[in-house]
Order: C-alpha cells, then sequence, then structure tokens
C-alpha cells in the first residue's frame, strides 16, 4: 500500500493481520541474533517512520485545507440561495442547489479521503514511538549520545501530544446533585476516569521534561563549576575574577515543542503555581505532585459517584 | 588566617558535607554539599620561564564545599550562602602548598521584571609553607536586571573590592568597577550580549616599590590603575551548551609599570555524552599589547605565578561521569602560556588531575 504521498507505508488490514501472525512466530522461532538485527535496524527504522510521518501529516494537511475551502464555497453558495429564494427565480435557485449537492459530495469524498490518511497517520505515529521507545532503552555500545536522545525524546512526546489541541487545560471535579440518576453519576464517573487518565499522561510528561531539565542543569552546573574552579585556584585573584556564575536554565528548555510548554504554562496557571521564586526544577516537581494529587482526587470521586450510581440504581424510581 | 584555622575550617565543612549528604536541613535552606578528592601531575610546578629549569611535580588536592539555598521568599533572608574550602600539597615543592578559602552571600529581590542583588564575596589564599605569598580579598557586588521586552534584558552591576597580603604588614589595594550589560534572547537557545564596563583601583603605599627605585616620574599622583572593557558575547543555553567572548580591555597601569590593551578571547563548550558523561572545554587567549615601556613600580606579590596583566593562554578540558548518584569521576587536562611578570618572557605548563567528586543534597 502506498500513501498519498507516494511513500511506502502500511499494508491493508487483512493483511496486517497475516503479517503480525507471521511476526509472532517468527518471534517464537526466531534467535536473538534476529532479535540483535532488529535492534541494529532501529535507527534507519526510525528516519523512515519520520519520513512517512511527515508526508502522511503534510497530506492531511492539504485535505483540512482542501475541506475548509469546500466548506468556504458551500457557505457562500447557501448565502447566495437565500438571496435568489428571497428574490430570485425558482430556476436560479435549482442551479444554487444543484452546485450545493456537489460541493456537499466533494466535502464527503474529501472527508473520507481525511479518515482514511489520519488513521494511517496514527498507525505511522503509534509505529514511530514503539521504535523510539525501544532506540531510547538501548544501552551498552549502542547507547545513544545526549544530544540524538533529546532529539528522540522531543519527537516522542510531540507524537504523544500531537492529538491535544494546545492552550487552556480545564480539569473540573465532576460533582454530583440530588436529582441527577444513575446513568448521570456513571457518565460522571467516567469523565473522572478519563480526565484521571489525561492528569496521569500530562505527569508523564512534565517528569520527561523534569528529567531533560536536570540534564540541561548537570551540564550547566558542571561549566559553572569548571569556570568557579579557574576562579578559584588561578592567579587572578588581586585582579578579581568575573565571578563566573549560573545562568538560569529556563524550565522552557529547547527541545520541547511549543504546544507542550503552552499545555505546561496552562497547567501551571491551574495548579497555582506561579511567582518568581520558583526555580524550574522546583516548578516542574510541584507540578509533578499537584497533577499526582489532583489525579487521585478524581480517581476517589470516580469511586464514590460509581458507588452513588449503584445506590440509586437500587432503589426504586419515585413516580 | 593560620594554616591551623585553615584546617578547622576544612574539617567542618568535611563534616557539613556528611551531614549535608544524611539529609540535615535548617531553616528553609536546601542544603548542597560537596567534597572532592584528586591527584595531579604538573610539568612546570615552579612555573620556570627557561625549559632547563622545569621540574615536574605531582600534587595531592582535596575540597570540600558547603550551598544553603532559600526555599522561602523572605526579604532579608541571604539567598544563598556557600563556603568553599581547597587545599593543594606538591609532594617535592612545599613552597607550591597552598590553602584557599572562599566565601559568598547573597541576597536578590525580584518583582515584575526587575531583579536587584547584593553580595559579599571574601576569598583567602594561604601558603603555610611561604607565609609572604598569602593575601586575601573582599568584594561587595551590587547588582540589578530588567526585563525590557520579552527577549531583552538589561544588567548593571557596581562592585567595590579590597585586596591585601601580610608581606611586611598588611599591604594591598582597594578597588571599583561598574558594568552594564545589554542582552538578547533568540528563541530558547541563543542569546547575544554587549557589556561597556569601567573602573579603577588605588594602591596603598606599601605595596607600591620605592620611588626612588621605580623612578619619580612613573607614578600618578594618586596611584592608582584604571581600565575600560568593550565587549560581545554569544552564549548557546541548551543541548550543547557554550559561549565565545571577545572583549578589548585598555589599561592605565602604575602597578604594571606598562599602559596595555588587551585582547581578551574565551570560549567554552559543554557536551553530554553517552553513559551520562560530559565532556567540557574552556579556552582562553589573553594577548596585551605594551603601549609604553616603564618600570614595574608594584611589589605585590611580585613573583612569577601573578599575572594579572600579562599575557594569559589556556586549554581546560575536563571529563566527567558519574558513577552513583553522588559520586563523579573526573578527569582533566589543563594546558596554560602565561607572561612571567618578572622576565616578561613567556612560561608553559600543563596540569594533568584524577579526581572523584561527591555531591549531595537535602531538601
Amino acid at each position: 500500500m502506498r500513501d498519498t504521498a507516494g511513500q511506502p507505508c502500511l499494508p491493508a488490514p487483512g493483511a496486517r493481520g497475516a503479517l503480525a501472525a507471521l511476526l509472532v512466530l517468527a518471534g517464537l522461532v526466531g534467535s536473538s541474533p534476529a532479535r540483535a538485527q532488529q535492534l541494529d535496524r532501529l535507527p534507519e527504522q526510525i528516519g523512515g517512520l519520520q519520513q512517512i510521518l511527515t508526508g502522511c501529516e503534510a497530506t492531511v494537511d492539504s485535505l483540512l485545507q482542501e475541506r475548509a475551502h469546500i466548506r468556504h464555497d458551500s457557505d457562500r453558495l447557501a448565502a447566495e440561495r437565500e438571496r435568489v429564494h428571497a428574490s430570485g427565480t425558482r430556476t436560479e435557485e435549482l442551479g444554487f442547489l444543484a452546485r450545493l449537492a456537489d460541493l456537499s459530495a466533494e466535502e464527503d469524498r474529501v472527508s473520507g479521503l481525511l479518515r482514511v490518511q489520519q488513521a494511517t497517520c496514527e498507525e505511522c505515529a503509534a509505529r514511530l514511538e514503539t521504535a523510539i521507545d525501544a532506540r531510547l532503552g538501548q544501552s551498552g555500545p549502542a547507547a545513544l549520545p545526549g544530544g540524538v536522545r533529546d532529539s528522540l525524546q522531543r519527537v516522542q512526546v510531540a507524537l504523544q501530544t500531537r492529538n491535544h489541541p494546545s492552550g487552556r487545560v480545564d480539569i473540573p471535579l465532576p460533582r454530583a446533585s440530588d436529582d441527577d440518576g444513575p446513568e448521570d453519576l456513571s457518565f460522571r464517573a467516567e469523565l473522572a476516569r478519563d480526565l484521571a487518565d489525561r492528569l496521569r499522561r500530562w505527569a508523564h510528561y512534565v517528569d520527561i521534561h523534569r528529567r531533560a531539565l536536570e540534564e540541561e542543569t548537570r551540564l550547566r552546573d558542571e561549566l559553572v563549576e569548571l569556570l568557579q574552579d579557574d576562579e578559584l585556584f588561578g592567579d587572578d585573584l588581586m585582579q578579581g575574577g568575573e565571578n563566573a556564575s549560573a545562568e538560569p536554565v529556563s524550565w522552557r528548555v529547547a527541545a520541547w515543542e511549543d504546544g507542550v510548554l503552552d499545555q505546561i504554562e496552562a497547567l501551571k496557571t491551574q495548579a497555582g503555581i506561579e511567582g518568581e521564586e520558583w526555580t524550574a526544577l522546583g516548578l516542574l516537581a510541584a507540578l509533578e505532585e499537584w497533577l499526582q494529587l489532583k489525579r487521585a482526587a478524581l480517581l476517589e470521586r470516580a469511586a464514590s459517584l460509581e458507588q452513588e450510581a449503584l445506590l440509586r440504581g437500587g432503589r426504586p424510581e419515585v413516580e | 588566617m593560620t594554616g591551623r584555622r585553615f584546617l578547622t575550617v576544612g574539617v567542618g565543612l568535611l563534616a557539613g558535607l556528611v551531614l549535608g549528604g544524611q539529609g540535615v536541613c535548617a531553616g528553609g535552606y536546601q542544603v548542597a554539599a560537596r567534597g572532592k578528592l584528586s591527584l595531579g601531575h604538573d610539568t612546570n610546578a615552579l612555573e620556570k620561564v627557561r625549559e632547563e629549569r622545569r621540574a615536574a611535580d605531582q600534587f595531592l588536592r582535596l575540597e570540600a564545599g558547603i550551598d544553603l539555598q532559600s526555599q522561602t521568599a523572605a526579604p532579608w533572608q541571604p539567598q544563598r550562602m556557600t563556603l568553599r574550602w581547597a587545599a593543594d600539597r606538591y609532594r617535592t615543592y612545599r613552597e607550591e602548598t597552598r590553602a584557599l578559602l572562599d566565601g559568598r552571600v547573597r541576597w536578590s529581590w525580584g518583582h515584575a521584571g526587575k531583579r536587584v542583588g547584593l553580595s559579599w564575596r571574601g576569598t583567602w589564599k594561604e601558603h603555610p609553607d611561604a607565609a609572604w605569598r598569602a593575601l586575601g580579598r573582599q568584594e561587595i557586588l551590587l547588582d540589578g536586571a530588567r526585563t525590557l521586552r520579552p527577549h531583552l534584558e538589561w544588567r548593571w552591576e557596581a562592585r567595590g573590592f579590597q585586596a591585601s597580603t601580610a608581606h611586611d604588614g598588611p599591604a594591598g589595594r582597594t578597588g571599583w568597577q561598574i558594568e552594564t550589560l545589554l542582552g538578547r534572547q533568540w528563541g530558547r537557545s541563543w542569546k547575544a550580549s554587549l557589556r561597556v564596563a569601567g573602573g579603577g583601583t588605588h594602591l596603598d603605599e606599601r605595596a607600591l616599590a620605592d620611588p626612588a627605585e621605580a623612578g619619580d616620574g612613573l607614578l600618578d599622583e594618586d596611584h592608582a590603575d584604571a581600565q575600560m572593557l568593550g565587549g560581545v558575547r554569544i552564549d548557546r543555553l541548551s543541548g550543547p551548551r557554550g559561549s565565545l567572548s571577545y572583549d578589548v580591555r585598555t589599561i592605565d597601569s602604575n602597578s604594571f609599570g606598562y599602559d596595555q590593551m588587551r585582547h581578551e578571547v574565551e570560549a567554552t563548550l559543554a557536551f553530554r555524552l553517552p553513559l551520562r558523561s560530559t565532556l567540557l572545554v574552556v579556552g582562553r587567549w589573553q594577548e596585551p599589547v605594551y603601549r609604553e615601556d616603564g618600570y614595574r613600580v608594584y611589589r605585590l606579590r611580585d613573583d612569577p605565578d601573578d599575572p594579572d596583566l600579562g599575557a594569559r593562554s589556556g586549554v581546560t578540558l575536563q571529563l566527567s561521569r558519574p558513577l552513583a548518584p553522588s559520586l563523579t569521576a573526573d578527569v582533566r587536562a589543563g594546558w596554560q602560556r602565561n607572561e612571567s611578570r618578572v622576565s616578561g618572557r613567556y612560561y608553559e605548563k600543563t596540569t594533568v588531575t584524577v579526581g572523584l567528586r561527591y555531591a549531595a543534597s537535602a531538601q
């Protein structure tokens, strides 16, 4: 199968099942050299998948643009049709209706292509994420240099957050009111669990971010320490050293995409972690702690809502 | 400060280091303690300019330090306090043995993109086997910063210092410097800054040689050095970190006897390598262009290892690798080429150290 950008991508679902079965068999029969070969191919595989995903996302963007144009034309024609309906002839109006029907069919066609393409992108992204996970987990001689690790982690977080629109993050604690029925309560419990799951993912991103920042800080501190050693052990005491000091490492380290940073900014505001007294690492640690606490509260609320739903569901309904 | 007092401070700091590692915390401060033990080899321990007189020696260096960082926003509480002690002892050349003490206290206040800081720093160097080489320095620094636009920052600082030696009674100098800096950041990784500084140093009577020896016409009435500096700097703030700076400094000097214009270049690079190791590189090139001849009229530490105003160049490389959460192994190699103050000729030396660094912090 080829994606619309003309690059090889995923086989059809049936073929994928057969391929998966073959892979499982190969895994059972296969020996460690096969696994080693697979690991050796990881950098190539990651590069290839990144290329495919880029092409796939470009196609999605162009389809989205195409659909937006169609919708814009439809809106314009609908407005014209309204005007003609009020003042024009019936034939003229029918002409507009026919063109609107064509545009609607075209929009359906593009939306269909878009859905297929988005599913393909999702699948490519999932495969890329798995390959990056495996590459990041490699140790020994195959271990990654810091720069490559950073870049892969950046891709990893970008993949994990690609479907989350940036901006405000709302994490309300669902409440039950007296007139809620068992279904409402179950729905709210489900919502609380969903929010808790979102927070778990965010705690994971913040944790990755904090670890990257720790490495940045360590590198900066070692450099400052070396410069301070030069000051202290050097012979320019009488003249006065330059007082090597640490250029603060911002929590917005370069390794992170703007979308992720905006999300963290929004979470920070919601957690009330603001002010100049926070160090970058302190801020992220506090944010991680807040996310864990909030998640625990959501899970607790979900449990209590479910219990309440059971209780209310057990009661006979009063007419 | 005597050698015994130095020893007391060193032992105290080592005790603090152990306690810091055990999680002791007081008064809302985060405690970080560090210690280091290194073995080194110096190819020119006596800093001789003539190759045939050079002598290599081995040395042992012990360091301890404690760093207290405030976790509260109490306005009059120092934000940071550090004390660092170090001693190095040469195996053969006892006069090269020395002990160092460096203490700093810093207050800082910030509000709405403005920050003001006040710092005190005291440094002492003792040579237990050569008392005449002891010296001390104290400095008060007032600094501030203001964010002018989201990526544009203006900084200023004013410092005053006093330095003295005990040679034939206290002799020394007092000085001041003001500096202003404009920095702009591009994205999250690059920053460029432009700085201008000026200052003066007044030499007291005991710091100057006998006027008869110096020649009457060479001393200004105020016995002072004056300097002006302008420079540019580029920093990379993330990933492979680094900086490159160029300063041009003019010095009208009584102390050195030569007015000069110095070109000073410094480059730093810090890389992360596999297995959490890091490679740091610091390079310096400082070359004076002397503007007129004169006589050396200053005798404060007029020994060859005081290359303040002469040429100085060097490269230092450090490779570090964490062995355990609090333990890091360091290998450092440094080469330098300095101008000897006495003869005006150059001497070179290479130093290699292998060390184990311990660092622990508790909140």
